[in-house]
């Protein structure tokens, strides 16, 4: 959920740019299929809720996980021609390749986890098992393939928030926060008018 | 009731209506597409 907050950020820098001014572009944002996106969130859901335990035991639950990128990827792809969902698409499809590539979940390692769990260890994380309410396996560095690409960065505590994220998912949080700032074809417009705030 | 029909009135504008469901299509696409994991997913 923490990406969400990439719409704030977005929202709030889109406020400062353009003021009064940035809800009137928001409102003028055109995005094709968004019934999609929902659907895969839908679809993620059962894997969201899912508690901590073996990877067999959420084998239907990545199973949908996996589909909904196929409704990720098609709503991309409805919006190719929004260089930001262009962005957003490089960043799904960056978790994509880590989460193929380690057998249908992001991996994440016990460091990381410890990170942002403060007080526990890494005895608390068993490699292997899907760490819950999440959409993270648990895996030692030298077990993950595609490393960089896997939740490798962390927000610890004192965030109020604390949690482990990719390069995929910050390319994904950019590419939401500039869609909020409107078109460049649009700014131009703007900067070219006489009222621009 | 008579306040919520009076709010909606003055805020749920079309606009207004536009500008929140496309925020919120863009907080699921986030959410879905991310991968991210939060404290708190093992045990307590």
């Amino acid at each position: 959920m923490i990406l969400a907050l990439a719409v704030v950020v977005g929202l709030i820098a889109s406020l400062i740019r353009f003021r009064g001014g940035a809800l009137g572009r928001i409102a003028t944002i055109s995005l094709r299929g968004a019934w999609l996106v929902l659907l895969a969130l839908a679809l993620q859901l059962p894997l969201l809720r899912a508690p901590a335990g073996a990877r067999q035991q959420v084998a239907v639950q990545q199973a949908l996980f996996l589909a909904s990128h196929l409704l990720l990827l098609a709503f991309v792809a409805l919006n190719w021609r929004s260089a930001p969902v262009r962005l957003v698409g490089l960043g799904v499809a960056c978790n994509l390749a880590a989460i193929l590539a380690n057998g249908g979940l992001m991996p994440i390692s016990p460091e990381t986890l410890v990170q942002i769990n403060p007080g526990s260890s890494l005895a608390q994380f068993p490699i292997g098992a899907h760490y819950g309410f999440s959409k993270d396996v648990i895996l030692p560095r030298e077990g993950t393939a595609l490393w960089l690409l896997s939740d490798i960065l962390a927000l610890p505590p004192p965030f109020p928030w604390p949690a482990a994220f990719s390069l995929g998912d910050l390319i994904i949080a950019a590419g939401v926060v500039v869609l909020l700032q409107g078109s460049p074809a649009r700014r131009e417009v703007l900067a070219a008018g006489p009222e621009r705030a | 009731m008579k306040t919520l029909n009076y709010l909606w009135n003055r805020y749920a504008t079309p606009t207004n209506q536009k500008i929140v469901y496309i925020l919120l299509i863009l907080a699921a696409l986030a959410v879905a597409g991310g991968a991210p994991g939060a404290s708190g997913g093992v045990g307590g």
